[in-house]
């Protein structure tokens, strides 16, 4: 795995345009994540999760702000050394079955010696069985391309790893296993930044949280002995701010 | 670490997957001109001829939605991965090449064998018109490469809009040919629309009534070229707006 990332978003502002009308989705958020820390991003929506998450890998430009991973911006960052990224919506190309998504995902992340040990990680990391494997991936259920989608963003264990709404979808089982991915891969070292609703998965996975809310960013509740009463904590946190 | 491309045998297998649907819409239309011929009972030759147009509509609907849903998907799948988004795009333009040249000549070898069973005398070598019809899928393919490098969710339209009208040039020389249609401004309009004179160029040297067969060459070339640094720029372009 390449070396320690730091990411650092400074002020960021971000909008849409739709004709003439721009809409500003962020308005300047900052947001810091270190080497092998779980950082969860929280917040109603339309508060900019998803927007937050496309800057940092590189996928929308922001207007305004300042935004480095290991200090380089984040689509050379993505170019060089790669990242791990989830999105909320998978479109996998038509008539490509599991296996030849996990296939290819090993081809592009590995170096031509390690491909094998990187597709037999990402299978087993899908925890799809052989049958499955062999089917369309567009024809499965959401839950098994949520798998697939994250199988393929672990492949090649990266540095800086981004999950849009990871546990959508999932049954309990495979949140279970997602939840031992991603601790596995702050473990080794990797900045992790998750987007999600789900307050009680944020509450069990999440080092620090982040509430985005309008377009602005405050930090959640530190995390307290009491699990049951942080969570709480946390569930207040988010309604307040609807308030 | 250094990654590197999908092997080339692997992609290309995906990619003609892709392109089944394609492929059996050119055995159906090639059955649909086996059926006309059965019961007009006539006018093989017309249909023959005829075919490079349809072709020529046919190929970019195999081949251009599949080049706008790609890029559009590729940034969230693949692009995430280390990999040069340039290169990750000309790979796909060339196996996307290597499928629509497959299509049409299969296409063009499934109707000429229905139409020399079926009584059909061609003029020259029988799959002649197999090196042009090609060279045409290659170039609708560049086109809906370059047009899909900068309009991700409209490229589809977009490109087949451009086709359309590009056809619709070809029928209207091919067809409709009139003393406006030949004017300077019309002439130009085509040429911008579609290399049709270098086509047709290349059409008359094998059928051995022209002996200039690298100019149009040359220009087709040019035009493909052109077609590429387009979608090239597009892409590089479209990456930088994205960083900062």
């Amino acid at each position: 795995m390449p070396g320690a990332v730091h990411v650092r978003a400074e002020e960021i502002w971000a909008s849409y345009r739709r004709l003439l009308r721009r809409s500003t989705v962020l308005d300047g958020v900052s947001l810091t994540v270190e080497p092998g820390e779980i950082v969860a991003v929280a917040g109603p929506n339309g508060a900019g999760k998803t927007t937050l998450l496309r800057v940092l890998v590189g996928l929308k430009r922001p207007d305004q702000g300042r935004c480095t991973i290991a200090g380089q911006p984040p689509g050379a960052y993505r170019r060089r050394q790669g990242c791990g990224y989830l999105p909320e919506s998978l479109a996998f190309p038509r008539a490509w079955t599991c296996r030849d998504v996990l296939g290819r995902s090993a081809d592009v992340a590995a170096s031509p010696a390690e491909r094998a040990g990187v597709f037999e990680r990402s299978v087993s990391r899908s925890g799809l069985d052989a049958a499955t494997l062999d089917k369309p991936a567009r024809l499965c259920s959401k839950g098994t391309r949520r798998r697939l989608g994250l199988a393929h963003a672990l492949a090649g264990e990266p540095a800086f790893v981004v999950l849009d709404e990871p546990f959508s979808g999932l049954d309990a089982r495979a949140r279970a296993a997602l939840r031992e991915e991603v601790r596995a891969a702050r473990d080794r070292g990797a900045a992790v930044l998750f987007a999600s609703h789900e307050t009680a998965e944020v509450h069990r996975l999440a080092d620090r949280v982040c509430i985005l809310e309008d377009g602005d960013a405050r930090p959640g509740p530190a995390r307290s002995g009491d699990a049951a009463g942080s969570l709480a904590e946390l569930e207040a946190e988010l309604l307040r701010g609807g308030e | 670490m250094s990654a590197r491309l999908v092997p080339a045998p692997r992609l290309i297998a995906l990619v003609a997957r892709e392109n089944l649907a394609g492929f059996a819409a050119l055995a159906v239309l090639a059955g649909g001109l086996y059926g006309l011929y059965a019961f007009v009972g006539n006018g093989v030759g017309d249909w023959m001829d005829a075919g490079a147009p349809l072709v020529v509509a046919l190929v970019p609907l195999v081949v251009v939605g599949s080049f706008a849903e790609k890029t559009a998907g590729d940034d969230a799948l693949w692009l995430q991965k280390p990999v040069d988004p340039l290169r990750l795009h000309l790979a796909r333009f060339l196996h996307v090449s290597f499928v629509a040249v497959c299509a049409t000549v299969l296409f063009r070898c499934v109707a000429t064998a229905i139409g020399v069973a079926a009584g059909w005398e061609p003029e020259g070598h029988a799959l002649q018109p197999v090196v042009i019809e090609a060279t045409t899928a290659v170039v609708v393919v560049a086109v809906g490469f370059g047009m899909s490098c900068w309009w991700r969710d409209r490229g589809r339209w977009t490109t087949a809009a451009y086709l359309a009208l590009s056809v619709f040039a070809l029928l209207q020389i091919d067809f409709l040919r009139t003393e406006a249609s030949d004017g300077p401004l019309a002439q130009v309009v085509r040429a911008a629309l579609f290399p049709f004179g270098a086509r047709r160029e290349i059409v008359e040297f094998l059928n051995g009534r022209s002996e200039v067969v690298w100019q149009p060459l040359g220009w087709l070339l040019a035009y493909v070229a052109a077609w590429l640094a387009v979608g090239l720029a597009g892409i590089r372009l479209r990456e930088e707006n994205r960083t900062r």
